[in-house]
């Protein structure tokens, strides 16, 4: 039997419900989702994986996800695209991916199931090449 | 499959929001000087509906955020009106055992 590899999201969410929420509805399109509920265990999946793609809440209790995403950037040298995940204005998650000098932004009022559909459009569907 | 997992997090969502409107109720019924703890509570409130795709809960829980961002306290009846808004479609979505005084 061959394992198909498939790619990797990272999550990061101080919402539990949110993140087990995404997991569900990305794993059932075929991704590799890892989770972080706070900036350790961000630490850690970053240290273990090479995730495809990270989605980052923006106002966790820590720090706001755009301040933390721009040391991913240009700190740790993550290659992967980084998108915002917020429930935020649209302008202002727009200004702060800009500031933050990452990717994008994917507005959560959106919903998962077009959530999905924007992460297919980023990384293409979830097998891996 | 949506539809699935909506149903399958549905009573997890309707908890959760339940335990988040307590804990601003409390915080407005104590007087308390903590409009920034009630603003988070509800801007999860509105991630978490958004995500589950209750685009008009998540609204209901916007406005209330909005409200206390803009007042920047919590003596206001807008706040109050907006939770109490919340409460209500949160039982509708699921109705709370033993009923509701």
């Amino acid at each position: 039997m061959i394992a198909v590899k498939r790619k990797q999201i990272l999550i990061v969410d101080d919402s539990a419900l949110v993140l087990d929420v995404m997991r569900a509805a990305l794993d059932a399109a075929g991704y590799e989702v890892l989770v972080a509920n706070d900036l350790a265990q961000l630490e850690q999946h970053r240290l273990q994986h090479r995730p495809d793609l990270v989605l980052m809440d923006v106002q966790m209790p820590e720090a706001f996800g755009d301040d933390v995403a721009m040391v991913l950037r240009a700190a740790r040298e993550v290659e992967a695209p980084i998108y915002l995940l917020s429930t935020l204005d649209e302008a202002e998650l727009r200004r702060r991916a800009a500031d933050a000098e990452i990717d994008g932004f994917i507005s959560k009022q959106i919903g998962a199931e077009a959530i999905v559909q924007r992460v297919q459009q980023i990384i293409g569907t979830g097998e891996a090449l | 499959m949506i539809d699935e997992i909506r149903a399958k997090f549905l009573p997890r969502f309707v908890s959760t929001a339940r335990q988040r409107l307590e804990h601003a109720s409390q915080l407005i019924a104590d007087g308390a000087t903590a409009a920034p703890s009630i603003a988070a509570d509800l801007h999860t409130i509105a991630g978490e509906a958004s995500i589950m795709g209750l685009h008009d809960v998540a609204e209901m829980a916007r406005e209330g955020e909005r409200a206390v961002r803009i007042v920047g306290g919590v003596d206001d009846g807008g706040i109050v009106m907006a939770l109490y808004k919340l409460w209500r479609r949160l039982d509708e979505l699921s109705p709370p055992r033993g009923g509701r005084a």
